[in-house]
């Protein structure tokens, strides 16, 4: 039984000190918390509804500057052309959840990780408004190619947009380490 | 035969050069999903139907995809009964995420990377099953009226329902990301700390 928990305890150690290992566990960590969180009902209505409205309401203000007529009632985009509402998977907060837990899992300073999170943040909520800005007029000019449109080619740019700054922020970051440790 | 083939240069920054490539592979990806498609609805049907009949009794649920969607078919629905359906297309568009993901990566189509892809899509695979699961579940649970009301707890109704909406949402999002990121986590880390992966020799020249 000893032996036995002292190998459950030496594969937790084993998977801890290992670079990977450890960021994936912490990724998921962060994800799974992250998501409860939102997920609450308490949140949903007083964050995650109020910040789907506001993404709509910018989308709609845009979308008025390139001369449609829109209006905005809620999360609802209404014009005489075409109406699309956003979702909660549509407002850009998944993607954000999880490039925020990508940014805390990797191994580096605080101070990175803040500008990481807020640059990142602001960048996937710019590409989450192009996508909704293409969706619309997707649904305008194209409506037969709505749905693959969204369910497909946006879900997965957004995706990878996610990845690419990740990516981008984490060669930033090792780059200033790697100067920092030459330095020394 | 002697070949000319000089050493590429490694590029300046390799994390942009693989930026680069991932909107051309985003494209071959969607390519070849769209050809893959019949396929992964069959395939995500058929095990989702394996799963849930796996702990049933009696086994009478059947998922049958029809025009991306599955619909579930129960022996003792009544002939006459509407058929619930889920969307196919939702839980396997990931697929596309994944390949984008692996091709991009430096001389996707050597075996070891090959290898890898095999692995990270039939994770990917089983990820896709479960969603379905949940979906189905989700249904059985809820959908039902009285019948779910008799036969499913709150606590299920509530974990059934906190695990497909996570499924939905992050789970489907994300496992592509990180199936790639743990199967290539040496690349990746070659690619972001600015060390280009070396350029392999070919076999048989010394």
């Amino acid at each position: 039984m000893t032996t036995r928990r002292a190998r459950i305890v030496d594969t937790i150690v084993r998977l801890w000190t290992t670079r990977e290992s450890r960021f994936l566990l912490l990724f998921f960590t962060f994800l799974i918390v992250g998501f409860f969180v939102i997920a609450l009902r308490p949140v949903n209505d007083a964050v995650v509804v109020p910040f789907t409205e506001g993404v709509a309401t910018v989308s709609g203000a845009v979308l008025r500057l390139f001369g449609e007529d829109l209006t905005v009632i809620g999360c609802d985009l209404r014009s005489p052309r075409f109406a699309v509402t956003i979702y909660n998977g549509c407002n850009g907060l998944i993607t954000s959840l999880i490039f925020v837990s990508a940014v805390l899992a990797f191994p580096t300073r605080a101070w990175a990780k803040v500008v990481g999170v807020v640059g990142g943040l602001l960048a996937i909520q710019l590409v989450n408004l192009v996508r909704i800005l293409a969706l619309f007029y997707t649904g305008v000019f194209a409506p037969e190619w709505f749905d693959e449109s969204h369910l497909v080619i946006w879900q997965s740019i957004v995706i990878l947009c996610g990845v690419a700054l990740w990516m981008l922020w984490a060669r930033a970051v090792t780059t200033v380490d790697a100067a920092r440790a030459a330095e020394r | 035969m002697k070949s000319t083939q000089r050493p590429r240069p490694e590029p300046r920054d390799p994390v942009a050069a693989y930026l680069r490539r991932l909107g051309l592979t985003l494209a071959i990806a969607i390519a070849m999903w769209l050809v893959l498609r019949p396929v992964l609805d069959s395939a995500v049907a058929g095990g989702a139907e394996v799963l849930l009949r796996a702990f049933e009794v009696p086994r009478v649920t059947r998922l049958l995809p029809v025009d991306h969607r599955a619909e579930v078919r129960r022996a003792d629905f009544r002939s006459d009964s509407a058929l619930p359906t889920v969307p196919l297309t939702e839980i396997h568009f990931n697929t596309v995420v994944l390949l984008a993901l692996f091709l991009a990566l430096p001389r996707p189509w050597s075996r070891r990377q090959l290898e890898r892809l095999f692995m990270g899509a039939t994770v990917l695979y089983a990820t896709q099953v479960l969603n379905l699961w949940l979906h189905v579940k989700w249904i059985y649970a809820t959908g039902l009226g009285e019948w779910s009301l008799a036969h499913a707890s709150d606590l299920w109704r509530n974990l059934i329902g906190f695990l497909r909406y996570f499924f939905d949402l992050p789970g489907r999002f994300s496992f592509p990301v990180v199936i790639w990121l743990a199967l290539n986590w040496d690349e990746v880390m070659k690619l972001v700390s600015g060390r280009a992966p070396p350029v392999p020799r070919k076999r048989g020249r010394r």
